[in-house]
């Protein structure tokens, strides 16, 4: 995952898009002064993307900017893009935004007699661009202009010479063109691509039955930029686009330590989480996985530190219940402003739209602690590589932000075993602490232990915990009962237990993951 | 292309250039065809700039204009080049572009206007047999 960049930089100036994540792909935006393809299939935010590049650099920058549409009336566009904040006929009337209007008549195009060019389109569009000082312009879409001019020879020469013509004038320049499928040619005629100094593509594809928008960017002449595609979604902002950088590789690691909020899970730690470390809890229902996540919640509130959780699974009020049966008082935490506690269906969204919805609580709640649970709720309503790349963005941005993070992972089975979640994240966390049963003389047990450690010595024993009302209370080591983890555990020196340890081990193999 | 000059002419606005007879190029000067007797018809030439392709439209438009129409019409010359709010107005893309502004219904036909009788069936002038001024 970690972001492959060209070598042989150039010396090509960039223009920060303003479009939130795209710069980052981009490594600073567009190449300034250039001509840049936006390919995709119908419906996949071409429109969307000329819109914000525009109104970003409008409101982020004051550079003005020429919309050129060849296929929606200004109206149109005018309202479509309203409820992404974008008031476009303010612009124009302030002169930062102006249309150049070439969408389809009623009349049809005139007929052709002779000889003719796109003479009248090149003077409106630099006409435009003048009166409103553009440094940006879009061209919305070529295929609609390709509707209505047959001949691909003119289209060609007429389109270079009007990109030329902008070019020079140091404009940046956007157009765009519709695609006929998601992994075919990058354009209908091949016009497009050839005029164009770099090409953008932006994809809208099924996979298992869930919509992903993805963008790539394909080529920037002569400047790095990011490789593959890299999803996106579309807020009530624009478009987000959420780059999946493996950044926590890069991340200088602290060794401060802060308490997880049971003394003796701190004491199997070797004196705590890492203050900027990211622990995955597993077990199966009703080991303690969410109480784990309550007392998490606590250790911050005692050490003055704000605290979100992400329920994935219970109500607020569910949760609070059950931390006052531990003796944590939710409700105060909340009124001193040190927890917040955001209820969200999974089922509700795509993964981009989660990622970006919970980036935005973070940044504006500023945690010093996160916890999840449970990320196999998401797990469910996500494709695996979704799921993955949620995990992958999330952690980093906690990362990056030095917080801790607490997320759990239920496990399908109530004795043993690992989850499809542990499977594919278990690379990404630094810690993972597992809850599970033990069953010993008919009585139901529950063990901990602390499976991994990233940059710090542990505990590798197994040890027994009761829960009562203040909460877990951490035991001492099972010394006689082997292969609990993959459950089917042997009392070691029972009576007629003449299994090893590695004998047990290997009977274990259909044990549960 | 003359990319400068679109610039400084913009800032003439639409309301002095509208209607107004428009030279095309540095010698030409206007270039309302005076008709002989009362016009029947109006036209309204778009072209770029004073190129090869715009001398050839308003020739082949003036030809049109004597043998078909018996000279009974005006034209108006915009070059969008020095005018580009005047094809922003009409919604021009292409030029040359022939708008025949009356008699209504208007109707536009695009290119050097090279056949003549083609132009005419794209203006909806077939009917139209004022082959001999008076």
């Amino acid at each position: 995952m970690t972001s492959l960049v060209h070598t042989d930089t150039g010396v090509v100036d960039k223009i920060a898009t303003g479009i939130p994540g795209f710069d980052v792909i981009a490594e600073g935006g567009l190449p300034r002064g250039r001509v840049t393809l936006v390919a995709g299939t119908a419906g996949s935010a071409k429109t969307i993307f000329s819109a914000h590049f525009l109104a970003a650099g409008i409101s982020a920058f004051g550079e003005g900017g020429v919309f050129v549409t060849f296929e929606d009336d200004p109206d149109d566009i005018r309202r479509n893009v309203r409820g992404f904040g974008w008031d476009v006929a303010a612009w124009e009337a302030a002169g930062k935004w102006a249309f150049v209007d070439v969408s389809p008549e009623q009349e049809g195009p005139p007929p052709v007699v002779g000889q003719f060019d796109l003479g009248a389109l090149l003077a409106r569009i630099e006409h435009a661009a003048n009166r409103v000082k553009a440094t940006r312009v879009v061209l919305d879409s070529m295929s609609a202009l390709f509707m209505t001019i047959g001949d691909r020879a003119l289209l060609r020469t007429e389109l270079y010479r009007i990109s030329m013509a902008l070019k020079r004038a140091g404009r940046t320049v956007v157009f765009t063109s519709e695609r006929i499928d998601d992994y075919g040619d990058i354009t209908r005629f091949g016009i497009e691509e050839f005029v164009a100094d770099n090409v953008v593509l932006l994809r809208n594809i099924l996979v298992e039955e869930k919509r992903r928008r993805t963008v790539e960017i394909l080529k920037f002449r002569g400047a790095p930029h990011q490789r593959g595609e890299v999803p996106f979604t579309i807020t009530d902002e624009g478009i987000v686009v959420i780059p999946l950088t493996a950044e926590e590789l890069t991340q200088k690691s602290t060794t401060v330590r802060i308490p997880s909020g049971v003394a003796e899970l701190d004491a199997m730690c070797n004196g705590g989480f890492f203050r900027d470390s990211i622990v995955l809890v597993s077990g199966a229902t009703g080991t303690g996985k969410t109480l784990l996540v309550t007392q998490f919640l606590d250790g911050g509130f005692k050490t003055d530190e704000k605290c979100l959780l992400f329920a994935f699974e219970e109500s607020r009020d569910q949760l609070a219940r059950n931390a006052q049966a531990w003796g944590i008082d939710f409700a105060r935490m909340e009124r001193d402003g040190l927890l917040r506690v955001v209820n969200q269906y999974p089922h509700a969204m795509p993964m981009e739209d989660h990622l970006v919805r919970m980036g935005g609580i973070v940044e504006e709640f500023q945690p010093m602690r996160v916890a999840v649970d449970s990320l196999s709720a998401l797990e469910r309503v996500f494709t695996l590589r979704a799921f993955r790349e949620f995990v992958i963005t999330f952690t980093s941005m906690l990362k990056r932000r030095g917080t801790a993070g607490l997320f759990t992972s239920t496990t399908p089975s109530l004795l043993g075993g690992g989850s499809v979640t542990e499977k594919h994240i278990s690379t990404l966390t630094d810690s993972i602490i597992l809850l599970r049963y033990v069953e010993r003389f008919g009585e139901m047990l529950r063990s901990i232990a602390v499976l991994k450690m990233r940059g710090s010595l542990h505990d590798k024993r197994l040890r027994q915990f009761t829960i009562d009302g203040e909460g877990m209370h951490i035991g001492e080591p099972f010394r006689d009962v082997s292969g609990i983890l993959s459950g089917v555990h042997t009392f070691v020196g029972m009576e007629g237990t003449t299994a090893t340890e590695k004998s047990v081990g290997d009977g274990a193999h259909d044990g549960g993951d | 292309m003359a990319t400068d000059g679109g610039g400084s002419v913009s800032a003439k606005g639409l309301g002095i250039l509208q209607g107004q007879v428009l030279g095309v190029g540095e010698a030409k000067g206007a270039t309302t065809i005076p008709s002989r007797s009362v016009s029947m018809y109006s036209f309204r030439l778009f072209i770029a700039g004073d190129s090869i392709r715009s001398q050839q439209a308003i020739a082949n438009l003036r030809r049109l204009g004597e043998e078909r129409l018996g000279g009974r019409y005006d034209l108006v010359v915009v070059d969008v080049i020095t005018d580009p709010q005047g094809a922003e107005s009409a919604r021009v893309l292409t030029t040359p572009t022939l708008v025949k502004e009356s008699p209504a219904p208007a109707r536009r036909v695009t290119g050097d206007l090279t056949d003549a009788a083609q132009v005419m069936t794209a203006l909806g002038l077939d009917g139209d047999h004022n082959y001999r001024s008076e």
